[in-house]
């Protein structure tokens, strides 16, 4: 049964739209992993004594950083990353729906090809 | 035909579920390496513990070393993760590696599950399809009979 250009179109389409959603999903799975990392972190951080000398990696380089400084910025790094994983999911959410609807056409489609 | 579609989504199912092993298995390799760093980390600690200058020889790149001295073993700089560092005394540092030895264990456990977990599935499904193919083959010789 040869398929029509247009459903071809469709399917083409929707594989595309397959990796688009994988690629955003394998995105938030790696800014969870960073979510996870900052919170270990920090939870380090908050163990420490306040007087201790902190260091920012910095390549091969240790750079002496104020405790308090180190903190904030751990804090705000956190933030930054919620804040990109929550944009992230609703990315994920548009496109798993896009791809249930294209998937219904598709299947519409298939079907009608048959009853001819 | 309908047992021939089947075998054939089996056998997809079948490499996915390979191909999500395998990866899972990379990530064990990785997390079982990182374990074993931490514990050479530990003894490390251990075997510089008491001693008030120990000779070393320091990497300089290219598979090259000095002849150095360790001139202070009562602090180390601890990495905490997310690219900050922390200067510990031995015992701090030692309690610091314990927590991360832990995740790392605790991750390798997880793991290893899901790892038990796919490899049961995979078990089940080539089950199936051999008793696929073992109908198909019996059906072949039935029509070769008649």
């Amino acid at each position: 049964m040869e398929i029509p250009e247009n459903i071809q179109h469709q399917l083409n389409q929707f594989q595309q739209l397959q990796q688009q959603a994988q690629a955003v999903t394998m995105q938030i799975q790696n800014v969870e992993v960073q979510i996870q990392e900052s919170e270990t972190a920090l939870e380090e951080l908050n163990k420490t004594d306040e007087n201790a000398e902190v260091f920012k990696q910095a390549g091969n380089l240790l750079i002496k950083v104020d405790y308090a400084q180190a903190v904030e910025d751990m804090n705000e790094k956190l933030e930054t990353l919620k804040l990109r994983k929550q944009t992230m999911a609703r990315q994920e959410e548009r496109v798993m729906k896009k791809l249930e609807e294209m998937q219904t056409n598709i299947q519409a489609a298939m079907q009608g090809l048959q009853g001819e | 035909m309908e047992g021939q579609q089947k075998f054939n989504q089996l056998l997809n199912e079948i490499n996915v579920y390979k191909q999500q092993g395998d990866l899972i298995q990379q990530q064990i390799e990785l997390v079982r390496a990182s374990i074993a760093e931490v514990d050479a980390l530990t003894n490390t600690l251990d075997d510089l513990e008491g001693k008030d200058s120990v000779e070393a020889f320091v990497p300089v790149g290219a598979g090259s070393f000095i002849k150095g001295e360790l001139k202070n073993t009562d602090e180390v700089i601890v990495s905490i993760g997310s690219g900050i560092a922390v200067k510990k005394d031995v015992d701090g540092a030692r309690e610091t590696i314990a927590r991360q030895k832990k995740d790392l264990e605790d991750s390798l456990d997880k793991m290893l599950a899901n790892m038990q977990q796919v490899s049961d599935i995979i078990g089940s499904l080539s089950a199936q399809a051999e008793q696929l193919a073992a109908v198909a083959q019996g059906n072949m010789s039935a029509t070769g009979l008649n």
